[in-house]
């Protein structure tokens, strides 16, 4: 396991439990960084350490009083939520490893893979290519949001997000999804997810630090033999591509990427305008021909 | 479409986005999501923080929390 951030210095400041005000830049004790306009800020979620405890699920809900949704039991698994929704920003899911069982897997150790999935405001944001009305932009903490007051619920940006996070709600006919608590980051405070996770499972930080500690834990687990560890949605590797560039929330993963119902390559449906105009004015041509030579006889 | 609607009376204690918390004189506490029919907009329902109001609502499916159709600001309004 990785060592922890260095205790800020700060933290001698507040030797009461009872606080006479709200804390300036809380994120400076919590989670070690000054969160600061201008900056690219993110999430770096190291499954190996997450115990799917689903308190980043609760946290996201009490803070942005989002209603309790999928009530009942699944009946497939233990994970009840299923999915990340429009009342869902973050999904903490459970998945069983079935390939070695029974025989294979030792005993008394767990073959479950936790990982808590979220949105991963993408560098290279499909869904705020494909919002006409401008409702999804890009904050000045380089995170993505959805502006409900412009959204007008057309949805276009639920099938451009090669993820499936972004959901339209059928209550208030609006677009939602996580806001990488855009309203803390504007108080200085760290996002309610990460500073309940109570194993460091989700980090929060700059993105590029995030990146440095997430090939350092890496390396670490190399070194500790499990080999299959990688990151996903790091420049240049699994989940950073089609034109994404990179994932300001990025995972490590040690199954394929499908394993955890992420997509092995993502892309930006942009990418796919120019052949789609391309193939679209071919067939609209093709059918032109096709009626001149079935209508224009020469005599 | 008014079949189902009930009312409530308290004090809006938090606003998100297009939901709102409101705790009744009693203590009761309830969420609510603005409806795509109603005709205030999110962006109006931060002038209901730590107000009194009356909410018509109906229940929602497979949530806890209800739908909120109308919001009227109660004269006796604290500020």
């Amino acid at each position: 396991m990785s060592k922890g951030l260095p205790l800020s210095k700060r933290v001698l400041e507040y030797p009461d439990s009872r606080l006479p005000h709200m804390m300036p830049d809380e994120a400076e004790l919590t989670a070690g960084i000054r969160v600061v306009s201008g900056k690219s800020y993110g999430f770096f979620t190291d499954t190996t350490v997450c115990i799917g405890c689903k308190a980043c699920e609760v946290a996201c809900k009490e803070w942005n009083n989002l209603p309790a949704d999928h009530l009942g039991l699944t009946g497939n698994s233990y994970d009840n939520t299923g999915a990340l929704s429009a009342n869902t920003w973050r999904h903490v899911a459970f998945i069983e490893n079935l390939a070695d069982r029974p025989t294979g897997m030792p005993a008394f150790q767990s073959n479950w893979l936790m990982m808590s999935d979220v949105c991963k405001h993408c560098h290279n944001p499909p869904c705020m290519e494909a919002c006409p009305t401008g409702a999804l932009f890009k904050t000045e903490f380089d995170t993505v949001v959805v502006q409900q007051d412009i959204c007008n619920g057309c949805g276009y940006c639920v099938p451009a997000c090669p993820f499936g996070v972004v959901d339209v709600s059928k209550l208030d006919g609006k677009a939602h999804k996580c806001t990488l608590c855009y309203d803390r980051l504007k108080g200085g405070l760290e996002p309610a997810c990460a500073k309940s996770c109570p194993t460091d499972s989700i980090q929060f930080g700059e993105v590029a630090d995030l990146q440095e500690r997430a090939r350092r834990r890496v390396e670490e687990l190399h070194g500790l033999g499990v080999t299959s560890a990688y990151l996903y949605g790091t420049p240049g590797g699994p989940g950073a591509t089609g034109g994404l560039a990179y994932l300001n929330a990025f995972f490590l993963l040690t199954e394929t990427p499908e394993t955890y119902n992420l997509p092995e390559a993502p892309t930006r449906p942009a990418n796919r305008v120019a052949a789609s105009l391309v193939s679209g004015l071919a067939a609209v041509a093709g059918l032109a021909l096709a009626a001149l030579a079935l209508f224009v006889h020469p005599d | 479409m008014t079949e189902g609607r009930k009312t409530m009376e308290g004090t809006v204690l938090l606003v998100q986005e297009g939901r709102f918390m409101l705790v009744t004189e009693h203590g009761d506490s309830r969420l609510f999501i603005l409806s795509w029919r109603a005709a205030s907009e999110p962006q109006q329902l931060s002038e209901i923080n730590r107000r009194k109001v009356r909410v018509t609502y109906t229940k929602a499916h497979d949530i806890i929390g209800h739908v909120a159709h109308s919001v009227q600001v109660l004269e006796e309004a604290e500020t």
